[in-house]
């Protein structure tokens, strides 16, 4: 779907189009007019069609609303919006029905409107008709955000124009001189395809900057500068944003919640496409990527690719409507995450304390990331990728963590060439060092990755030095495919091919939350006829039981859905146990999702066997008392809404501007040998007490 | 409005349950005190059953019992203090005539007799003796008028009769007595919190889950003089304990609210669990909101004391069978499942389906016959054309109904958790443990009055 580099033509236009048009919903609309809609429709990797009704709405409405909440700034975005309408016209693509105002929204600088879309687009999101594509809700969702994460800067433009805050002048005119700065940047970078791998650095500069250019030398040279300035500013000035930014922040998380519900289904297919891209050639993996990003859901190496993308059509040429929106698409995300993350101060009162040992939460962002690592060039987009999804969740469970990580570090090792004068086991080492510490930034390894990422090491360590470096690439992607096949896939299927006998007819199952494993057990027994009937045990905030509800649903399966509150009584019916881990420490601790303890105590105390389903490669020498030593703290933020629940919602956030109250998620929790029955893994059924046995008999051959 | 939700928790239910007692001795004439606890058990009977799971009304109504039968027996004693002397030859005779005539109760006048006379201990078993006493009494009447044997008897007999029109004088101290009895009820909730200061020292780590009144004023209590941490977990699906964790971190308390699912994980590091309860059974159990034995068990594991924070209205005299399912309250399951939600899962195998919407989302009450139903293997190979979101609001066909897989989401509203698990009791009156709970029992209702409803039909 890619365009390479060099061929631009028009159709290869519709398909950018349509991606930043996803992301800026009403932005891009008269391009769309003027462009063929089918064709882009046709064209586009994912089939994205824009309801009619969210199309006309949120324009005028936001004229309307920015109206009465921007009047402190009409000169800017009207003047803006006139200077916008000659770039247009030198396109031939005006749109007159949108007129000044619709151009206005649609650049950069106008951002004030756009802002104050956020609350409308909301409204519009929800229009249109349910036969739409589910994605549309979430596109119309993750502009939302973004919109409302704008308005800090809307605000900054605001008091920029009207000179209200020094401060923001201050930043203004700091980030304008950044600005033209690397106009000349962006510019010199277009003329020659340059690395992407140069870009990630300065992500956020790379992403306005490539937007601005295109349409400065249209524009009268001072509004295009003040253009730039302004998406400039949520960077730059730090400082200044956070007087804004707590204003709205709050609608801003909201949204940003709403969105990273939503993202989930569409997160996989944007990381698919990635990945379908990336099989090409990697700087074209790139640019896909960035047009995920853009749209939203993932925010991976947008950086480059936006840059990247710039160049390309600046090229070729074409637009620069189209250049600009998907600077400002790749731009919107990481501010976004930028903002939530600095919104909300430190963690919990008793976080702080108890929990200081533990690695806080934090949102993590493109840009969070890029100015932590000095030299993220170091690191592979792919890693980058992954690290993301780790962060927003949307690679989750020890298993699917693991097995992502694995191909990854397969993509790294297959990218990776030695550097002269440098020996292979010892330079990727490092460079696998740098990854993982990179990937500890989104997430807490699990131990399931530490396994694993210990398994490498002594892979590469192993390597003959001798021998060429391709061959020895190859090995070690043999060795970690084989890794994962054996220690995952196989172990997977001799579980489940275990644990499947102990489902038998008139059997009332206990499970909670997600497992892989888990599910794949009670659906191979529904396969194979077996009459019984499953409670399926969910917890907040993850809610991970709807999932499994879900799978078991699909299999035919009938089932009691309680939350965990209700264990006590559904105990009382049930026959086994199922759970799942997300390690065995040896002294027979399991590590699961928080509440699996809860649950294998409350079947302990009525007799129920509780049978942990668990592959041996998740097995730690490790040992834990107690689920305070080791845990991972999730993001406080999710416990302070209940999806669905708008009113309690609203109880709690008012709650939490006390500095006295404090939210704390815990993850994972450790269930105490005692309550574990048996842990079926590839090896076969084993007690609790003889998880030493195995990580011996393993260590030793 | 018992039935329709209109009242919910106890002490609301309690203090409105009162009034109407008061009311009723108030307006109504009773001939003696027999009537007055007939008519007072009808009644008690009747706001029962409207909610059985609300345990504390029958509690007030034999509270209310007690206080009649008391005065009567009060009353029943004076007469014995007035003519002591006849009294005792009274009791005396009857034994005599009991031991003759009876002698299935051959020893009990005896015992009853002493207590008769030692009116402040009117307690406990010797409450039931003398009760027993009284009516066998009665009877004693129609045996002595059949045998013509004892004068005495008889004239035991006829005291009872005059009893009727001095009842008048009675009833007021009943009224009293309620009146008291509805004074105390307001002031439980400050007689327990002032206890607060005694349970907590300072820099302790509080866990509890979901809201109560009482272990929040009772923390609030506290913290004025103490600095404590408190943990409270959410309570899903009611939430409550999102309401609890704001006033609490309001009033100035360091709170942290987490999931439940972090309950066991925390226990490791609270030092004290405070809950709030339901209901007092008689064996020392309570029955709490849902989620608590959970808590229960965990504070066991990690050895932490469970106090449960209590006031003594809500000391049933029942003991628990299958109290998960005889005291239990359901709840909507909405609140514990979306239908959205379920809408989504079962619209992803709805591919092709033509059928209506056949979604079998059983009411909790039924928790046992549903799952009867189907038998979700047999569709498994066939993911069931046709489950859709109840939204649609078609009727299912009853063919289609039959072959999918059900879906239950039970929203049981309240745990039991056994009086091994906990630790101490905090009440209006003091602090107790499990096993006392039956003396206390002893000390507050009538033993007759245990079952309202076997009763009356005698």
């Amino acid at each position: 779907m890619n365009p390479p580099p060099g061929a631009v033509g028009p159709k290869s236009g519709p398909a950018f189009q349509v991606v930043g048009f996803h992301v800026e919903g009403a932005f891009n609309s008269p391009v769309i007019s003027t462009l063929d809609g089918p064709d882009v429709g046709a064209s586009s990797p994912v089939p994205v069609i824009i309801p009619p009704s969210f199309q006309n709405t949120a324009p005028a409405k936001a004229a309307v609303d920015g109206g009465s909440a921007m009047l402190q700034e009409p000169a800017a975005s009207v003047s803006i919006g006139g200077a916008i309408l000659p770039s247009q016209g030198t396109q031939g693509s005006v749109d007159t029905q949108r007129g000044v105002s619709e151009g206005g929204l649609a650049l950069t600088s106008a951002e004030g409107i756009v802002s104050e879309t956020s609350i409308t687009t909301k409204g519009t999101g929800q229009l249109p008709p349910s036969s739409m594509p589910k994605m549309i809700h979430d596109a119309a969702r993750s502009e939302a955000i973004h919109a409302g994460i704008l308005k800090p800067a809307e605000e900054l433009s605001a008091s920029y124009t009207s000179e209200i805050s020094t401060m923001s002048t201050l930043s203004g005119q700091m980030s304008m001189g950044t600005a033209a700065h690397t106009q000349e940047f962006s510019s010199s970078t277009m003329m020659r395809e340059t690395n992407p791998a140069h870009a990630p650095s300065h992500p956020s500069h790379h992403k306005h900057l490539a937007a601005p250019p295109p349409a400065a030398p249209e524009l009268q040279g001072s509004d295009a500068t003040s253009a730039s300035g302004h998406p400039q500013g949520p960077t730059s000035g730090k400082a200044v944003l956070s007087r804004a930014e707590r204003r709205a922040v709050q609608e801003a998380q909201r949204a940003a919640k709403a969105a990273s519900k939503a993202g989930g289904p569409q997160t996989s297919k944007a990381g698919a496409e990635a990945a379908a891209a990336k099989t090409g050639k990697t700087p074209a993996g790139g640019s896909e990527a960035g047009a995920a990003g853009a749209k939203g859901k993932e925010r991976p190496p947008p950086p480059s690719s936006a840059a990247k993308l710039e160049t390309q059509r600046q090229d070729s040429g074409l637009s620069n409507i189209i250049p600009t929106s998907e600077g400002h698409a790749a731009l919107k995300p990481s501010l976004s995450v930028k903002k939530t993350g600095t919104g909300r101060g430190g963690v919990s009162l008793a976080s702080a304390e108890m929990f200081s040992h533990l690695q806080q939460y934090k949102k993590v962002s493109v840009s969070m990331l890029c100015s932590q690592h000095k030299d993220t060039s170091a690191i592979h987009p792919a890693v980058l990728q992954l690290g993301l999804q780790y962060a927003d969740g949307s690679i989750s469970g020890a298993n699917a963590r693991c097995v992502a990580m694995m191909h990854t570090l397969c993509q790294v090792i297959e990218d990776y060439v030695t550097p002269d004068g440098k020996s292979l086991s010892r330079d990727l080492t490092q460079q696998i060092n740098t990854i993982i510490t990179f990937l500890v930034e989104c997430r807490t390894l699990s131990v399931s990755m530490g396994n694993a990422i210990k398994f490498v090491k002594l892979k590469l360590s192993k390597v003959d030095p001798s021998k060429p470096e391709v061959n020895a690439k190859a090995d070690l992607i043999q060795d970690i495919s084989d890794y994962i096949n054996a220690r995952i896939y196989i172990a997977d299927s001799y579980i489940v091919a275990a644990a499947v006998n102990k489902v038998v007819d008139g059997d009332v199952i206990l499970t909670f939350a997600y497992s892989h494993v888990v599910a794949a057990v009670l659906k191979e027994a529904a396969m194979r006829n077996t009459d019984f009937r499953v409670v399926v045990v969910d917890a907040r905030p993850e809610n991970e039981g709807r999932q499994m509800l879900q799978k078991l649903l699909e299999a035919g399966v009938s089932c009691t859905y309680i939350h965990l509150t209700a264990i006590s009584y559904a105990m009382r019916e049930v026959t086994k146990v199922f759970l799942g881990a997300a390690a065995v420490m040896s002294n027979g601790t399991v590590m699961g999702r928080a509440g699996s303890a809860s649950v294998a105590m409350v079947a302990h105390d009525l007799s129920k066997p509780v049978m942990i389903c668990c592959e041996s490669y998740k097995f730690h020498e490790r040992v834990q008392l107690d689920s305070i030593t080791h845990n991972e703290l999730g993001d406080p933020d999710a416990l302070a809404s209940v999806t669905g629940r708008p009113d309690i919602t609203t109880v709690s956030l008012v709650g939490q501007d006390q500095t006295r109250m404090g939210l704390l998620n815990l993850k994972y929790d450790a269930m105490p040998a005692e309550y574990v029955t048996m842990i079926v893994t590839e090896f076969g059924s084993i007690p609790p007490t003889s998880v030493p046995v195995i990580l011996r008999e393993r260590q030793e051959t | 409005m018992l039935r329709r939700r209109q009242i919910e928790g106890s002490m609301p239910t309690c203090k409105r349950t009162a009034e109407i007692m008061r009311l009723m001795v108030t307006n109504q004439k009773y001939a003696d005190a027999d009537s007055l606890i007939d008519e007072i058990r009808a009644v008690g009977h009747k706001i029962q059953s409207a909610k059985p799971s609300e345990l504390a009304i029958g509690n007030i109504v034999r509270r209310v019992l007690h206080i009649v039968r008391e005065e009567a027996q009060q009353e029943a004693a004076e007469h014995g203090d007035e003519d002591e002397d006849d009294e005792q030859a009274s009791h005396s005779g009857q034994h005599e005539s009991n031991t003759r005539s009876q002698g299935m109760v051959g020893s009990r006048p005896s015992f009853a007799h002493n207590r008769a006379i030692s009116l402040s201990n009117l307690l406990d078993v010797g409450m039931g003796d003398v009760e027993l006493f009284e009516k066998m009494d009665k009877r004693q009447g129609v045996v002595a008028a059949d045998n013509a044997i004892d004068a005495e008897s008889l004239n035991s007999s006829m005291r009872r009769k005059p009893k009727g029109a001095p009842q008048w004088k009675r009833k007021q101290q009943v009224i009293e007595a309620i009146n008291e009895l509805i004074e105390e009820l307001d002031n439980i909730q400050t007689s327990i919190t002032i206890q607060g200061v005694e349970h907590i020292h300072a820099k302790e780590v509080i866990l509890t889950l979901g809201l109560s009144d009482t272990t929040f004023h009772f923390l609030k209590e506290a913290s004025k003089k103490r600095d404590f941490q408190v943990i409270v977990a959410e309570g899903c699906p009611r939430y409550d304990g999102r309401v609890m964790a704001k006033k609490l971190s309001e009033s100035g308390v360091q709170t942290t609210l987490i999931a439940d699912s972090a309950v066991f994980a925390m226990m490791a590091r609270a030092n004290k669990v405070l809950v709030g309860a339901h209901a007092v059974l008689a064996n020392g159990g309570v029955i709490c909101p849902c989620g608590i034995n959970m808590v229960a068990l965990a504070a066991r594991k990690h050895s932490v004391p469970f106090v449960v924070l209590v006031g003594l209205h809500k000391l049933s005299p029942l003991f628990p069978h299958d109290p998960d399912l005889v005291y239990n309250d359901f709840r909507s399951p909405a609140d514990v499942l979306d239908y959205d939600v379920l809408a989504e899962a079962f619209s992803h195998h709805l591919e092709g389906a033509s059928g209506g919407a056949s979604w079998s989302q059983q009411p909790a009450t039924t928790a046992a016959s549903a799952p009867a139903t189907t038998s979700g293997t047999g569709s498994s190979t066939v993911p069931a054309a046709s489950h859709h979101g109840a939204p649609t609001g078609k009727q299912p066909p009853a063919a289609t109904f039959q072959c999918g897989p059900i879906v239950h989401a039970p929203n049981p509203a309240f745990d039991y958790v056994p009086p091994h698990l906990i630790s101490l009791f905090v009440t209006d009156m003091g602090g107790y443990t499990p096993s006392y709970v039956y003396r206390l029992l002893a000390e507050f209702y009538d033993r007759n009055d245990y079952l309202l409803s076997k009763q009356l039909g005698m």
